[in-house]
């Protein structure tokens, strides 16, 4: 019985090591991959957002620290949202399309372990833009930066519920160019539609609804309650939908995502 | 249920696709450990669905597919693990350093860090291309390419190698030399290679067994002996003429009184006829279309391809360009001395 019990708990031990090594290699060539164009991805990532910020300023005609900071908080998560869902669109429509999924299928890896190996890559590719955005918008609109550790929590499972979607777009839509388009507009909905740049108040009611549906929506209000040193039962609350929709999203990547051509 | 000491056994293996295509149909094949297993045919044919369904990434229809005894439709993942896999086109990675990528490969296929880079850097240096170690892959030339997936696929001595047309676009020294390593991981590693080329020629020096295969079915299947004897003593002619050299409607129909002729581009030319009527030939055909048209000959005794063309009933010189006739340059010396 014991040795059954031990021989059961090598086993695991043995998978997980396996994940693991599959996960740990693949995060650093997803990382190594944005290496060429980091220069360029970061510039982009930064002037789209502060000019997102400085556009939406202008257009309330106010430089008020606490209405900075929800156009700061926005933005730094709209740069999740950019990497997350389009740039893992992109990258899962023409990885289907120039044979790379077709090569890591070929390996013996983890599918799941590539799913969030995909995640990683997108999501620490952004990392840098937010900083920046966060760190010229407090000093713009003079407001403190405090930061809760749950930020930490709160970035990851964001990435990992935004990029489901992106990869979901770039593996269910058979055309790549289509997925691209579905993927831009999917950011535009978010940008003008969503509570994350536009306050929830602010909405009309129907989009009110919807974005109670969307995992932005959460992202951006667990990033904005992290920029706060208080951690508040909202903010454990929407790390808790996080959660769920990070692993929903997973669950479904992992359903679309075929390792065999048929 | 599979033989014992096959590496790869397809048993009555069918594929038709949600469209309707009919990629494989009742296909038999069986590689042995220690042999290089040449599948040939037209685009189309349904060599890379065999080879997918080899590799556990596609399902077949009906039939199955066993490597090394382990069914590959409901345990791919094993399967994965005993194959060096050396794709047509692309592969994954291709924004890291051509090092970097095959690291990282080596890795992923359970590798340790040091044993990975001490075959990383001895196959670099095998192959002499120690200039690609730090260019990212997408800046490498078509054949750096080839040789990096190559090594890619050679990482951990995998006892199957399913290599994609390993030459395309390299140069004769290193077609030469991935050759010669597929010869060593047969002979000496016992490992068996399940090899798709058009390149007939080549591949007529490297394979034990041979399959053409033509709208997914087996057409002929053996060693290329064999399969050379089914055009009984013939003897090939091969002419390549001079530029500006043309053949003339009646020189043309003259030729077709011969032998059998090929013409796979127009100053190209292949002739088949029997063997006591060669010397006949050769003076009918410089006495027809004259010496001084001719800018190089050979004399071959049928080849793979001439089984090739006999069997799916056209060149592969038509779709694939020069590559697969055009002699080596050693063979052009050859005929030049003798023409003159």
């Amino acid at each position: 019985m014991t040795s059954i019990s031990q021989s059961r708990l090598d086993a695991a031990w043995r998978r997980f090591a396996h994940f693991w090594q599959n996960y740990y290699h693949l995060s650093a060539v997803i990382v190594l991959e944005f290496r060429q164009w980091i220069t360029m991805i970061l510039s982009i990532s930064v002037l789209l957002n502060l000019g997102m910020v400085f556009a939406f300023s202008f257009i309330s005609g106010s430089r008020e620290p606490e209405i900075g900071r929800y156009f700061v908080s926005g933005a730094a998560v709209m740069s999740l949202v950019t990497l997350g869902i389009m740039m893992v669109a992109q990258d899962m429509a023409q990885s289907r399309r120039n044979g790379a999924i077709l090569y890591y299928a070929s390996l013996p890896i983890s599918k799941t372990a590539f799913i969030l190996a995909v995640v990683t890559g997108n999501g620490i590719a952004a990392v840098p833009g937010m900083i920046i955005t966060l760190l010229v918008g407090s000093w713009y609109f003079g407001f403190p930066l405090a930061l809760n550790p749950l930020i930490f929590a709160v970035v990851p499972l964001s990435a990992i519920s935004l990029a489901g979607v992106g990869a979901a777009i770039g593996l269910g839509i058979p055309n790549w160019r289509v997925a691209g388009l579905v993927a831009q507009a999917t950011m535009f909905f978010i940008m003008f539609f969503a509570p994350v740049m536009i306050p929830f108040h602010q909405l009309p009611t129907v989009l009110q609804y919807t974005g109670m549906i969307l995992p932005p929506t959460y992202a951006a209000q667990a990033f904005r309650a992290a920029l706060q040193p208080e951690i508040t039962p909202t903010l454990l609350r929407d790390l808790a939908i996080l959660t769920v929709f990070g692993l929903g999203s997973l669950a479904i990547v992992a359903r679309t995502l075929k390792w065999r051509l048929e | 249920m599979p033989q014992p000491g096959l590496a790869v056994e397809a048993n009555e293996l069918s594929k038709q696709y949600r469209n309707g295509v009919l990629a494989n149909d009742n296909l038999n094949v069986a590689v042995r450990r220690g042999q290089v297993y040449g599948l040939l045919g037209p685009n189309g044919a349904g060599k890379s669905t065999f080879v997918q369904q080899v590799m556990g990434l596609i399902r077949p229809t009906s039939g199955q597919v066993w490597v090394f005894g382990i069914d590959a439709e409901s345990e791919p993942e094993r399967v994965k693990r005993m194959i060096g896999y050396l794709p047509q086109t692309s592969f994954a990675m291709r924004d890291l350093l051509a090092e970097e990528a095959i690291y990282f490969t080596g890795r992923l296929k359970g590798l340790s860090h040091k044993e990975t880079l001490r075959q990383r850097d001895s196959y670099i240096e095998q192959f002499e291309v120690d200039e690609i170690r730090r260019k990212p892959i997408n800046q490498l030339s078509g054949g750096m390419q080839r040789i990096t997936g190559f090594i890619m696929a050679l990482l951990g001595s995998p006892p199957l190698l399913v290599l994609d047309e390993p030459t395309n676009d390299l140069d004769p020294l290193r077609r030469r030399a991935v050759w010669e390593a597929i010869r060593r991981a047969v002979v000496y590693e016992g490992a068996a290679c399940l090899l798709v080329t058009h390149n007939v020629l080549e591949a007529e020096r490297v394979v034990d067994r041979v399959a053409l295969i033509d709208e997914g079915r087996v057409l002929a299947e053996g060693t290329p002996g064999a399969m050379k004897s089914r055009l009984g003593d013939s003897i090939r002619l091969e002419l390549w003429l001079r530029d500006g050299a043309e053949l003339s409607k009646a020189q043309e129909s003259h030729l077709h009184m011969l032998g059998a002729l090929h013409q796979p581009r127009p100053r190209h030319l292949l002739l088949r006829v029997p063997q006591e009527r060669v010397g006949r030939t050769i003076d009918s055909v410089l006495t027809e279309i004259g010496a001084d048209a001719v800018e190089d000959f050979r004399l071959a005794t049928a080849s793979l391809e001439d089984v090739y063309v006999e069997l799916v009933g056209r060149s592969l010189d038509e779709s694939e360009g020069e590559q697969a006739t055009q002699p080596s340059d050693e063979e052009h010396v050859g005929a030049e001395s003798a023409l003159r």
